[in-house]
């Protein structure tokens, strides 16, 4: 669904890519810049040489009365050298500055999305579309840019001098060089189709490479390992004779472009010399003059030059439209018109020993909610009237899909009711003061204990800290690794079992000093002693000076607070209080 | 260095199909060389003959000039299409060997490989390995022969002339890949230390944004955020800028070789060494020639981060674990008691210990259940016993042999088990079975399906056994993959079987069924079951609740 919708109102790729050329527009222009002023060096250099060979060959000057040719000669050199250099730094520049600037809106982007609209879309497309799809943009922007530009405007720069030289040359080389760009665009058409197909069949077997290395202890234990190796292979050699085909083809496009090249170079070198031999009576021929006829020689070639590097950067396009695409799934995807929430809370007293906040309890009320998610049959939530006083501990249970965990989401500012008032302390959803959020599988972010908590209290010391981790009963765990509080988390850290991820996340909640804690399924997935050890610093947590929401499906913990909210189909089905 | 090492030995069987490929590359850039030469020569040579009035052989060069000009363009045709296939085969071989080293790690680390990115990673390093292959080996002998050959032919022509060209050529071909090489080094280690931070990063932002939206952490995070992508495009601007000066360098190479060529051609000429024509030959030929090294500083450039892709495959292949002595092998194709003897494990050495000091048998024959609540290390204990983890104190035997000194295809001709996790793969309900039992026929493999209660849902798919089951399974539902994943295990007809929660994701109707099916394949084989429940398990001679096994009392 998000797919369609996504290519109704979508922007066009490649259009977008040019428009954000604008974020650096100095930078692309200096890599224009630099490299129209190499083919002035170039043309500077064809004539130096040529003239050089023809006042030592044809006048019989010495090397001593040559010498101020020679050493403009090297300051040419010299220049273009810095060119060659000052392009590669801008078009660095460029892509520096724009992948810079798009990750930080795609960032921006998501995070305004929240994390209910996020789930829309594949989790692991939106982290690849900020990381990899954005590199697929640097060469784009460094390389194919600026050398669009270059390749229609340095070949006809160069041929107008040649037509000042002689026109016969020239018009030869006016003939062949949109020959290149138009051979590359028939074998190009057909290449790119069938790289696409390559490119697929690179994923494909990429992809199953990773299949049967993450059934490996399978292939252990019925001893397969030797023949699904075996298999692994011959999938790639399969791949190769498949790409290989493609390669053929794919090749041709810039042989035919060396070939025009070449043969270019062969023919106005033939001709050239036959007119010096005053074998030609048409044309300039026989006045043309050593001079004259190395200075084609030499710049003819460098007619070519720009088009042969375009069609090495030609696949960066193509790369960079895909990219695009992916990146315009997320931004083309409104975010929620829920005001932004300022990103400090009004500071909290403070119990003085520990330094743990010390909130005062709020109210919360829905006010006629309801809420209907885009493609679904019936709301999610209907003309809900709801009303928690400060302090209370909610249980909510029900159906899945009953709504419980829209409740919370409404809360926290995830998503806006589409009419109604959600409020929280008598202001707008989330509230000036917050809110605290346990998931179901509370998210260790990259990076040590320390870092996880400091996300919730960039100010707190290791006093601090640790108080939260005992009321969560986590001290004895995080004091029992060996780095303590600098252990590191996650994927390539020390992974806590799931009871453990819960308390750290109660922990974290504990630091923010949030009025209003909201708890979806914190203990689904436990065994009872770890849930009664969440259950436990949960307790320590609702002491009355937070008001607490505990969505649940567990029949166990329904008698935990003081309340119990049924609810089916978006509506309140029972209240109960014990 | 040593690091490439046995990437490049692995070449080995492709070192025909390379040379073959190198050699085109010699012929294409030799040509290359030769028409602009050539062309130089016979421009001035026309120029002195027009002036002069002296014949001039014109049909020959300019012929060669043809020829020069078709054959740069089909070698390097056939060249690019050679070296892509002995590359791709090298590859191809690599996975293989890749696949063949990881299957002996330990399960810990096996688990933290499939747990990570590593896997992505690590297919990503293989495919870096193709610049090692195409960009540099290749094309750096290419070049340094065609300078060595430029060198002697230009010393035929032109004496000293050509001997001071091919040097300055030869020694910049030698020094600027080198010093690319050095140079690119910290772009490549700044790349690889910022990219993880920012994957990371990013996955935060999208798995843990309601925790960063509640924290109120979302300016934080970006700032974090920002910090690795800063850290990274400056990086690979670096690198950008580096590789642009490379081709500063290398251009100016070439038109130092063509000034070289002017500077000592010119006097030359002047004493009558050499004719003038043969100025302009050498003056563009050693322009030419610049071109054959236009690519190697940026191949070098990158060899960095070659390396260290080198680096993390050979890390991974370094951890396998050595074969075991091998025990006493038990009979094959007869049950064999399973035991546990004073087992204590830990996951780390600062974890709790998950059993200590526990005994465990089950007699040949007999089916025992171990139950317990989820997620409390029943697991481990099939674990142990397959000889996946290893004890800390005890033994786990099969028979009278100790699991962890049998070799694998010892141990799993005897025993199979069936996984907490189903892990089917990517193709048909018959390629998954075969898995198991490669020889099966089709009865033999209805039979098993027969037995799980799944063979009449695999009848009514269109492809039936040739149907496509999707990634990891996922066309099945839940119950249907374990179903499947029990029939494979069926086919295998091990004596002795370990099942972790067999009926997880089965509805109880179905689980009875399942339950039926497979009790009379189950008499005569030794097998421990555990659950979570008594309930949800095959019927079993004894069972044992596991917080009677964890610890026993002193």
């Amino acid at each position: 669904m998000t797919e369609a919708s996504s290519a109704a109102g979508g922007r066009k790729p490649a259009r977008w890519l040019l428009e954000q050329a604008g974020l650096a527009r100095n930078a692309v222009a200096a890599a224009i810049a630099a490299g129209l002023l190499d083919a002035v060096l170039v043309t500077g250099q064809a004539a130096l040489v040529a003239w050089v060979i023809h006042a030592a060959v044809i006048d019989g000057r010495s090397l001593d009365a040559l010498m101020p040719a020679m050493a403009a000669l090297g300051a040419v050199f010299l220049g273009r050298a810095l060119l060659t250099w000052a392009r590669s730094a801008a078009g660095a520049r460029a892509a520096y500055r724009i992948t810079l600037a798009v990750r930080q809106r795609l960032y921006r982007h998501l995070t305004a999305l929240g994390p209910v609209r996020l789930q829309r879309h594949h989790s692991g497309a939106v982290a690849s579309s900020l990381v990899e799809q954005v590199e697929a943009l640097e060469s784009y922007y460094a390389n194919y840019l600026p050398q669009m530009v270059l390749a229609v405007a340095v070949p006809l720069g160069l041929i107008s001098v040649v037509l000042t030289l002689d026109l016969l040359a020239g018009l030869l080389l006016l003939i062949a060089a949109p020959l290149v760009p138009l051979f590359m665009a028939l074998v190009g058409i057909g290449a790119e189709r069938l790289s696409q197909r390559q490119q697929q069949s690179m994923a494909r077997i990429s992809a199953h490479f990773l299949d049967r290395l993450r059934g490996l202890v399978t292939l252990r234990i019925f001893r397969a390992t030797e023949a699904a190796g075996d298999a692994v292979a011959q999938a790639a050699d399969e791949y190769r004779r498949r790409s290989l085909s493609v390669l053929r083809v794919a090749f041709l496009s810039s042989s035919a472009l060396e070939l025009i090249a070449a043969i270019s170079i062969a023919v106005v070198a033939i001709y050239v010399g036959f007119s010096l031999l005053g074998f030609l009576d048409y044309g300039p021929g026989p006045e043309l003059g050593l001079f004259a006829g190395l200075f084609i020689l030499l710049l003819a070639p460098e007619v070519f030059f720009p088009l042969r590097r375009l069609a090495q950067h030609y696949h960066d396009r193509a790369t960079a439209v895909g990219a695009a695409e992916e990146i315009l799934k997320v931004l083309d995807d409104p975010p929620p018109a829920s005001a932004p929430e300022p990103d400090s809370a009004p500071a909290p007293d403070r119990d003085a020993q520990t330094g743990l906040p010390v909130p005062a309890p709020v109210a919360v009320r829905y006010a006629g909610v309801s809420l209907r998610f885009p493609g679904a049959e019936s709301p999610a939530l209907a003309e809900l009237e709801l009303s928690i006083a400060a302090g209370e501990r909610v249980v909510i249970s029900g159906p899945s899909g009953a709504g419980k965990s829209t409740l919370l989401h409404l809360l926290a500012g995830f998503v806006p009711p589409d009419s109604g008032r959600v409020e929280v302390g008598g202001e707008p959803a989330p509230g000036s003061g917050g809110v605290a959020w346990v998931g179901q599988r509370p998210w260790l972010f990259h990076g040590t204990v320390r870092e996880n908590l400091l996300l919730a209290d960039p100010d707190a010391d290791e006093n601090r800290l640790y108080a939260a981790l005992r009321e969560a009963d986590l001290a004895d765990v995080v004091e029992g690794l060996p780095e303590g509080l600098d252990a590191p988390l996650g994927e390539d850290g020390y992974g806590l079992s799931g009871g453990q991820a819960s308390r750290l996340a109660l922990a974290r909640a504990l630091l923010t000093g949030a009025p209003l804690l909201l708890l979806d399924e914190p203990t689904a997935g436990l065994d009872p002693d770890s849930r009664a050890r969440v259950l436990a610093a949960l307790g320590r947590l609702a002491d009355g000076r937070r008001t607490v929401l505990l969505v649940a499906h567990d029949r166990e913990i329904h008698d935990w607070g003081d309340r119990h909210l049924i609810i089916e189909a978006g509506r309140c089905l029972e209240d109960r209080r014990a | 260095m040593r690091d490439l090492w046995p990437f490049l030995r692995d070449l080995r069987p492709e070192a025909w199909r390379l040379g073959l490929g190198t050699l085109l590359l010699i012929i294409s850039l030799a040509a290359g060389i030769g028409l602009l030469g050539l062309a130089g020569w016979f421009i001035a040579a026309t120029a002195v003959a027009g002036i002069t009035g002296a014949a001039l052989d014109i049909y020959r060069p300019s012929a060669g000039i043809r020829f020069f000009a078709l054959a740069r363009t089909i070698s390097r045709y056939f060249e690019r299409l050679v070296h892509h296939d002995a590359v791709l085969r090298a590859l191809a071989r690599l996975r293989g060997w890749l696949f063949r080293v990881l299957t002996p790690i330990p399960l810990e680390r096996l688990e933290r490989v499939q747990r990570s990115d590593l896997l992505n990673r690590m297919t990503a390093d293989v495919e870096a390995l193709d610049n090692l292959y195409l960009r540099v080996v290749g094309p750096s002998i290419a070049g340094l022969v065609t300078l060595v050959g430029t060198v002697v032919v230009l010393s035929l022509f032109a004496g000293p002339a050509g001997a001071a060209v091919g040097g300055v050529l030869l020694v910049g071909g030698l020094l600027l890949p080198l010093l690319a090489w050095r140079l690119g080094f910290p772009h490549g280690e700044a790349i690889d230390h910022h990219l993880p931070r920012l994957r990371g990063a990013g996955v935060d932002a999208v798995q843990g944004l309601a925790e960063l939206r509640a924290c109120r952490a979302v300016g934080r995070h970006e700032e974090r955020l920002m910090a690795a992508a800063e850290g990274l495009a400056a990086a690979r601007a670096r690198a950008a800028r580096l590789t642009g000066a490379g081709e500063a360098a290398v251009g100016l190479l070439g038109h130092a070789a063509l000034w070289v060529a002017l500077a000592v051609a010119i006097p030359l000429y002047q004493q009558g060494a050499i004719s003038g024509p043969v100025v302009a030959l050498l003056a563009l030929a050693a322009l030419a020639a610049g071109e054959a090294l236009t690519t190697l500083p940026g191949a070098w450039q990158h060899l960095g981060r070659t390396r260290a892709a080198a680096r993390r495959l050979l890390e991974v292949a370094e951890q396998a674990e050595p074969a075991p002595e091998p025990d006493i092998l038990p009979q094959p194709d007869v049950p064999q008691a399973l035991a546990l003897r004073g087992v204590t494990f830990r996951h780390g050495p600062h974890a709790e210990p998950i059993l200590e000091r526990t005994d465990l048998h089950v007699a040949a024959g007999e089916t025992v259940l171990v139950h317990g609540p989820s997620g409390c290390g029943k697991s481990t204990l099939l674990d142990l016993l397959a000889g996946f983890r290893a004890p800390e104190t005890g033994t786990a035997t099969l028979g009278a042999a100790d699991v962890r000194r049998l070799p694998e295809m010892e141990r799993f001709a005897r025993l199979s088990y069936l996984t907490q996790r189903t892990e089917l793969f990517a193709d048909t309900v018959a390629g998954n079975l075969l898995i198991a039992a490669p020889e099966a026929d089709e009865a033999a493999m209805w039979a098993a399906l027969e037995r799980v209660g799944l063979a009449e849902r695999v009848r009514q798919s269109p492809g039936q056994l040739r149907e496509w089951i999707g990634e990891a399974g996922s066309r099945l539902s839940g119950g249907e993959a374990r179903r499947l994943a029990l029939a494979r295990l069926v086919l295998a007809d091990a004596p002795v079987v370990l099942l972790d929660e067999p009926f997880r994701g089965l509805d109880d109707a179905t689980a009875a069924a399942v339950a039926a099916g497979l009790e009379p394949w189950l008499t005569g084989r030794t097998a421990l079951v555990i659950s979570h429940a008594p309930e949800a398990a095959p019927r079993h001679d004894r069972r044992i609740a596991f917080a009677e096994l964890i610890r026993r009392p002193d």
